[in-house]
């Protein structure tokens, strides 16, 4: 009897019990039978017991190791120097779940330094850019060659880590939790985007009509005027979310035919009239009634949006999809211009609402820059909501340098204006600037800030997301921003101590980074 | 001294919250005041409180005090002010505050006071009783394993088959060895409830286990034929406590001690904290255990990554591990390397020798000098430079980060044995020490 035969028998023994099945033959080694008998002679469970207590002993004290495969080849030196220890902490500290939001940056700023991340960070970091696939750029330059190395052991990671190497099977969307499938589309539309369309339009069948609309989201990344057809069959889906989805993307392809059916029904409704030479005034008649045509279009009877009637809700559904071009063609006018002659009209609540929309929708900064200067001087008349939720989307589609520019130019203007109709925006222009801040846009900020909560300004100065911004403000003007503040009362604290933590994490951080 | 390093600070932290809480105090603005010197590091913190917090550490060790009201032990203000530790503070020379200065006396007072203790032999008060007493907890134990012995037997005789599933089968025998006071065998037989039913192969297991218990009672029953050492393994296992006290009478062992790997399990209603050492020229492993009530944190100075000289104390074994830390006699340090066994095989053979003088060694400390991890068929093994391999613990869960501490290259592994798997508590490579419990 072979020992592992052995130790197999005596098992089964004990599980059938010794009552109902005899006691294993002579074991394979005649000491341990010698052994069992020095400790117990009687009784037969004594015995057995005794037998088994000395081969799983004996087994133990034998065990031989595996033999193991020949290793893979061990990782190739590295080229770049690591990042500096306090950087090290820094990092542990945000894997641990300390200021999380500013991994990016730091990953950022480490691969802009040309330094690598210590190895016993790797798989972590490599777990985190599996649910975050933002990070793979950045991850890919920091983690040095130990990295690569780590990443070509397990397929997951590098899959991701080495693009295009071993491409997302359509398999992996096929199969999976709605959330899994909803990662991988997001991925594959990031790269690919035609190939994404393929899938969903394959599967769309079949997906669940609650589930369309998450999915066709993913969409409106990186939407192009190939995605038109796809779009403009799910206009015709059942659920109102997906039509609107549908719609969106359709506003956002300026050559798409609903585009161009919008633009042909604001031609109807507007005219353009020169009661005094030189002097051009916008006439709008809106119809009492819309046809079918329109409502298949995502255009409803009744208004959706606060502050608007029913018929201003047609108007501006219909000019929020229509091309920026076509305000240029009416008349030879700058932007400004025609918001002006805009502003004269019944309907400029809602044209204007719907200019910012379509600026937003075809990335086009001058047209969303002169809706929003006229709105930062003009007294609001609109409901309020509308106005601000367009002021932030337009911020947020500017491009960083414009962004401060126009917030610059504002606070410069408040600080000379009169009247302050207006100053209850400040919090909301910076709470949308949510990019990295120069230093000199820092800089005025906080002295416009800081003599606003001083003096008996009018402006606005509750409400503003510190806690958040300290992801954004300029690390180098830390120690002036405390200085500043060190003017405020103590009521400030509460509000402004998470963004000093942040924004004194990321000073250290940057300057640790490069030790 | 060579400054600590924040990973090993946080490492002393009674849980995550604290360490979080701990890293946002580290900045000097939250504090009124702050000092240091060679001895110890102080400072003032502002809490809810009208005064400031005082929260003052002992670098020798390191020890922390502070007056906030929280039950956590170090609190985060004592973390935060060690995470400072450096050029965030400014270094006092001359004078302490006279709040640092006498808790620093205290303290050395203390430490003397029990060192007075020490040496002196321990002083029995009536011998007499006292034997009166050892005889009668021998008596009922005695009792308890005679009960004990004919329920093992029957179990084996009706098969291992027979357990009920999701029953408390075991409960009633434990229970009876709780009151015959042998709390070491009542944990063993209560743990055998989570075996039963558990997992392919549970028999094979539970046999095994089964076995090795009527072996310590059959060595029980005739603990007077047993070398000396042997009968103190016997008495231990079944839950017999020998007084501090007794132990440090034995004859210390001085070296640099390194602190390979800690391990806290819940066992029974208690938190044990495993802590292994290695002496650095005696090259000896050594077991210290530190107990508090579940779900409170261990109040522990011993920190892995570090090491120091002491004088340690084995509590008498045929394969001593278990000690005790008699006195420090130098500060702490990093620990930059440590020496393992060469091969795979040499370690099996080690295990096989505590096997031979202590046969119920469960967890064996194992040290591999030069080792790395593969991925290999889905499995986790550890492999020496000569190709051979242990299968590392399946339920480890920090592999990869093993795996990319290496890179492929050797490196030193620490971790415990259980004769069948291998699980890491640490690794060192490139000079630099990494905590893996």
């Amino acid at each position: 009897m072979t020992w592992p035969e052995y130790l197999e028998q005596l098992a089964t023994t004990a599980l059938l019990g010794t009552e109902l099945s005899e006691l294993p033959g002579k074991p394979p080694l005649p000491a341990l039978e010698a052994t069992a008998n020095r400790i117990a002679v009687e009784g037969k469970e004594a015995r057995f017991l005794a037998l088994a207590a000395s081969s799983f002993l004996y087994d133990r004290a034998t065990r031989q190791p595996i033999k193991a495969p020949v290793a893979s080849s061990a990782a190739p030196a590295e080229t770049l120097p690591l990042i500096g220890p306090g950087a090290h902490d820094r990092l542990q500290a945000m894997m641990n779940g300390q200021h999380p939001e500013i991994l990016h940056e730091f990953l950022a700023r480490a691969a802009k330094q040309k330094r690598r991340v210590a190895p016993r960070f790797l798989p972590a970091l490599l777990s985190k850019a599996m649910k975050e696939p933002e990070l793979w750029p950045t991850l890919i330059q920091v983690m040095g060659e130990r990295g690569r190395w780590l990443a070509a052991q397990n397929s997951d990671w590098n899959s991701q880590s080495i693009p295009h190497v071993k491409p997302i099977e359509e398999s992996a969307f096929q199969t999976g939790t709605k959330d899994e499938r909803l990662a991988c589309l997001r991925q594959v539309r990031l790269v690919e985007p035609a190939r994404a369309r393929g899938w969903l339009q394959a599967s769309w069948a079949e997906e669940k009509p609650e589930d369309r609309a998450a999915f066709l989201e993913i969409l409106l990344l990186k939407v192009s005027s190939e995605d038109e057809s796809f779009l403009q069959q799910a206009l015709t889906d059942r659920r109102r979310e997906v039509r609107e989805i549908a719609q969106e993307g359709l506003s956002r392809l300026p050559a798409s035919a609903l585009a161009q059916r919008m633009q042909a029904r604001l031609s109807d409704l507007i005219r353009l009239t020169e009661p005094t030479p030189g002097q051009v005034r916008l006439e709008i008649e809106i119809p009492d009634q819309i046809a079918a045509e329109w409502q298949k279009d995502g255009i409803d009877t009744k208004s959706r949006v606060q502050g608007l009637g029913d018929k201003a809700y047609r108007l501006y559904c219909i000019a929020g999809a229509v091309p920026l071009s076509f305000w240029s063609s009416l008349s030879p006018w700058t932007p400004e211009e025609c918001v002006v002659a805009i502003y004269q009209t019944d309907w400029h609540d809602a044209l204007l609402l719907a200019l910012a929309n379509a600026a937003v929708r075809q990335q086009n900064h001058a047209w969303g820059e002169a809706v929003l200067r006229f709105w930062a001087v003009q007294p609001r008349s609109l409901e309020y909501a509308a106005r601000r939720d367009r002021t932030q989307q337009l911020l947020e589609s500017f491009p960083p340098n414009i962004r401060e520019a126009f917030l610059i130019d504002w606070m410069e203007r408040q600080q000379t204006a009169q009247e302050s109709e207006n100053s209850s925006y400040f919090p909301f222009f910076l709470n949308a600037m949510n990019h990295a801040w120069s230093l000199g846009f820092t800089e005025k900020v906080f002295k416009f800030f800081v003599r606003a909560a001083t003096t008996k300004s009018a402006v606005q100065v509750h409400g503003i997301r510190w806690k958040e911004l300290g992801r954004f403000a300029c690390p180098e003007f830390h120690g002036p921003a405390l200085e500043l503040c060190s003017a405020l009362d103590e009521t400030w604290k509460p509000a402004l101590e998470p963004f000093h933590m942040t924004l004194g994490f990321r000073e250290l951080m940057l300057k640790e980074i490069a030790l | 001294m060579e400054p600590w390093k924040a990973d090993r600070i946080l490492a002393l932290a009674p849980d995550p919250a604290s360490a979080k809480a701990g890293q946002g105090l580290s900045s000097p603005q939250k504090w009124v005041s702050l000092g240091q010197d060679e001895e110890a590091l102080w400072g003032e913190c502002l809490g809810s409180g009208a005064s400031p917090y005082q929260t003052q550490i002992d670098l020798s060790e390191p020890a922390f005090k502070c007056t906030c009201p929280s039950r956590k032990f170090p609190c985060k203000h004592g973390l935060g002010l060690f995470l400072m530790l450096g050029p965030k503070i400014p270094a006092i020379d001359g004078t302490q505050p006279d709040w640092v200065k006498k808790w620093l006396a205290t303290r050395k007072e203390k430490v003397q006071a029990k060192k007075e203790k020490l040496d002196k032999p321990a002083e029995i008060v009536d011998p007499a009783a006292q034997a009166k007493r050892a005889a009668e907890r021998t008596r009922k134990v005695t009792a308890g394993i005679d009960e004990f012995m004919p329920w093992l037997f029957d179990l084996t005789r009706g098969g291992l088959a027979n357990i009920p599933a999701g029953g408390n089968y075991f409960e009633q025998p434990r229970a009876r060895l709780v009151d015959a006071q042998a709390p070491g065998v009542a944990r063993w037989v209560g743990e055998l409830e989570e075996i039963a039913h558990a997992g392919p192969q549970w028999h094979v297991r539970l046999l095994e286990e089964v076995s090795s218990l009527f072996l310590l009672t059959e060595a029980f029953r005739r603990i007077d034929s047993l070398p000396a050492e042997t009968q103190a393994d016997v008495r231990a296992l079944l839950g017999f406590i020998t007084r501090e006290e007794d132990v440090l009478q034995g004859a210390p062992i001085r070296d640099t001690w390194q602190v390979l790997g800690q391990k806290s399990v819940d066992e029974d209603r208690l938190r044990v904290q495993r802590t292994w050492l290695c002496g650095v020229q005696t090259q000896r492993p050594a077991l210290i255990l530190t107990f508090a009530p579940m779900n409170q944190p261990v109040k522990s100075n011993l920190v892995a990554g570090m090491q120091w000289e002491a004088d340690l104390v084995f509590h008498p074994s045929a394969y001593p591990l278990r000690a005790l830390i008699k006195e420090r006699t130098s500060d702490s340090t990093p620990i930059k390397s440590y020496r393992g066994y060469d091969s795979i095989p040499a370690a099996l053979s080690a295990y096989s020798e505590a096997l031979g003088k202590q046969p119920w060694t469960n967890r064996f400390p194992l040290s591999l000098g030069r080792a790395s991890v593969l991925h290999h068929g889905g499995n986790w093994l550890v492999r020496d430079e000569g190709g051979s391999a242990l299968p590392l613990r399946p339920r480890f869960s920090r592999a990869w980060e093993l795996l990319a501490l290496g890179g492929g290259h050797p490196l030193e592994i620490f971790g415990e044995f259980d004769g069948k798997s291998f699980a890491p508590l640490s690794a060192c490579s490139e000079g630099e020490f990494h905590d893996l419990a």
